[in-house]
């Protein structure tokens, strides 16, 4: 099932375009990169899918309906906005209290969520007297409120240092496997998703570079690949794969896991090879392995 | 497309109204030690006259910087993306709009009222009993919701500096104007008929957004022994213009806001 539709959207603002006919969609239970750097067009496609804006032309549906028509479709979706536009004065308790309310959440999820979020100690605090991480948490326990079935997070790692933003990304990952929820983030910092999506829409200057599962995109733009195997001897594995020219790098994981990294044109014959070793080779998957490459390689492309 | 939940507009307008507890306080303290000051000077049991009103025009002014204020931080709050915040958790955008009108506008009527109350109740409790309070409750309600109304328009428009500023001065300088007007009407206005009318219905535009100011001058001057040789127009339809143009008014901003880029 399509989750977000956009059929040759423009959308102008009085001294700019936006949007210059965009087409893209992308699948329910999907978790989303929209990667594009600062201007690209993210934050308009954001508010777009949340019917904030109206599009100049063309048409957005969410579900397949019209958000900027019904504004029953925002009450699956999360949101959680670019900036901290929350009313620093108040206490965190105070603020996700009265959002609660407005969605009928009760103090029992309330909890649940706060505490899932790691904002607990912070219920009394004014949100202007917490550090920028924490901030970020109270953004994404906002979104959270009400069960969302797609949550909409505009660049939720923006201006954060490092740390915090690692933390941010592993949080995402930690709520996507435990509740599940299809997600839409974006980012200007191009690799930073790549642990958590797994489908991604490119953006630049309004226009849509590329879309698609990662794993498509990868093979089609042939970036660099990394295979996790799982290994019943994992020296003797690597003693054999890293002998093979094609295999750029062997990296040790834990007792069990290996890493593989492989040129992209031959990923089948590390397939197949892999295919062939049952007696050492558990398991294997593929893994992507930069959300940069594949960027720079469909930027490259479209020059 | 127009379903209003009463819930979460009481929800949201309560949070609203919290949030600013202290403007409302501040405003509330003021004007009521004005008209205290008033009262203690005047003492109790007067019979009713017009300029008992008075201090109401203070207390007026009070209200209208308070509701300018508020229209503002509503204009701050869409400007900034915190709107989107609240619509993003199911609020619609009419829920939204009622909510910040029952805020800027309906919350300081209602104080006013009851303070305007107050002041009949302690100067002449026998009025009550007549329509005249009741009469004044309605100029009062129209011309501090018109005000509200100006401003809100411009805070929802974007223009939120422009909504505090511009609510600002009229409301310190309206009764001002009006004087002006008012008094230019009936003492000179049969010198230059041209120039008359000119004033005639700029004392029609200024009287439908302040017709309890304008009623309030147009009693003042028809109770002096020396009236002018022109005429003023009538506080009645004065009135029923101000509504007329606040339901035009309001039909506006609501669609508008609903065609708003957020």
């Amino acid at each position: 099932m399509t989750l977000v539709e956009f059929r040759d959207v423009t959308k102008r603002f009085k001294n700019a375009e936006a949007l210059r006919g965009v087409s893209f969609s992308i699948p329910d239970k999907s978790v989303t990169a929209f990667l594009g750097p600062n201007g690209a067009g993210k934050t308009t496609s954001m508010k777009l899918i949340m019917g904030f804006l109206k599009p100049s032309r063309g048409t957005i549906r969410v579900w397949g309906e019209d958000p900027w028509r019904s504004e029953e479709v925002r009450k699956r979706v999360g949101f959680m906005p670019e900036k901290p536009v929350y009313p620093m004065e108040l206490a965190v308790e105070d603020f996700l209290g009265h959002l609660a309310r407005l969605r009928k959440v009760g103090k029992t999820e309330l909890d649940r969520l706060v505490k899932l979020v790691g904002l607990e100690k912070m219920l009394d605090t004014k949100i202007g007297a917490l550090s920028r991480g924490y901030v970020q948490r109270v953004g994404i326990a906002q979104s959270l409120l009400g069960d969302p079935e797609l949550l909409v997070l505009d660049e939720p790692t923006a201006n954060l240092d490092p740390s915090t933003r690692r933390e941010i990304i592993e949080l995402l990952r930690v709520l996507h496997r435990e509740l599940g929820v299809s997600m839409i983030i974006s980012s200007h910092i191009i690799p930073e998703l790549q642990e958590v999506s797994n489908f991604s829409v490119f953006i630049d200057r309004g226009v849509v570079l590329e879309y698609g599962f990662l794993g498509d995109l990868w093979k089609k733009y042939m970036a660099e690949a990394v295979f996790t195997i799982e290994a019943r001897d994992i020296n003797s594995l690597g003693k054999l794969l890293i002998e093979k020219p094609y295999i750029r790098s062997v990296k040790k994981v834990d007792k069990r896991f290996l890493e593989v990294a492989v040129e992209p044109e031959y990923y089948r014959s590390l397939e197949s090879l892999l295919a062939e070793m049952g007696e050492l080779v558990i398991s294997f998957s593929f893994k992507t392995a930069s959300l940069g490459d594949l960027y720079e390689k469909i930027v490259s492309s479209r020059s | 497309m127009l379903a209003v939940d009463p819930r979460r507009v009481y929800e949201h307008a309560a949070f609203i109204a919290n949030r600013h507890f202290s403007s409302y306080t501040v405003a509330i303290v003021i004007a009521n030690a004005v008209l205290a000051v008033f009262l203690l000077v005047l003492g109790a049991g007067q019979i009713l006259t017009t300029w008992l009103f008075a201090p109401l025009l203070l207390a007026l002014v009070i209200y209208k910087i308070l509701s300018s204020i508020q229209a503002s931080r509503i204009g701050r709050e869409v400007n900034s993306g915190e709107a989107e915040l609240y619509l993003a958790h199911t609020l619609t955008r009419t829920e939204y709009v009622i909510s910040v009108f029952l805020v800027v506008g309906v919350l300081p009527i209602l104080v006013l009222l009851a303070t305007f109350l107050m002041v009949t109740a302690i100067i002449a409790p026998s009025v009550l009993a007549s329509l005249i309070p009741y009469l004044q409750a309605l100029y009062l309600s129209a011309e501090l919701l018109a005000h509200a109304t100006l401003a809100l328009f411009l805070a929802l428009s974007g223009r939120e500096g422009l909504a505090s500023s511009l609510g600002t001065l009229l409301a310190l300088f309206n009764p001002l104007l009006m004087a002006m007007f008012t008094t230019y009407l009936l003492y000179a206005g049969n010198q230059n008929p041209s120039f008359y009318l000119f004033m005639y219905a700029a004392t029609w535009m200024i009287a439908t957004l302040s017709p309890y100011t304008y009623q309030y001058y147009h009693s003042t001057y028809m109770g002096m022994p020396f009236t002018g040789q022109s005429s003023l127009p009538d506080p009645g339809k004065v009135l029923a213009a101000s509504i007329a143009s606040l339901a035009l008014c309001w039909g506006i901003i609501f669609l508008r806001f609903k065609r708003k880029d957020l």
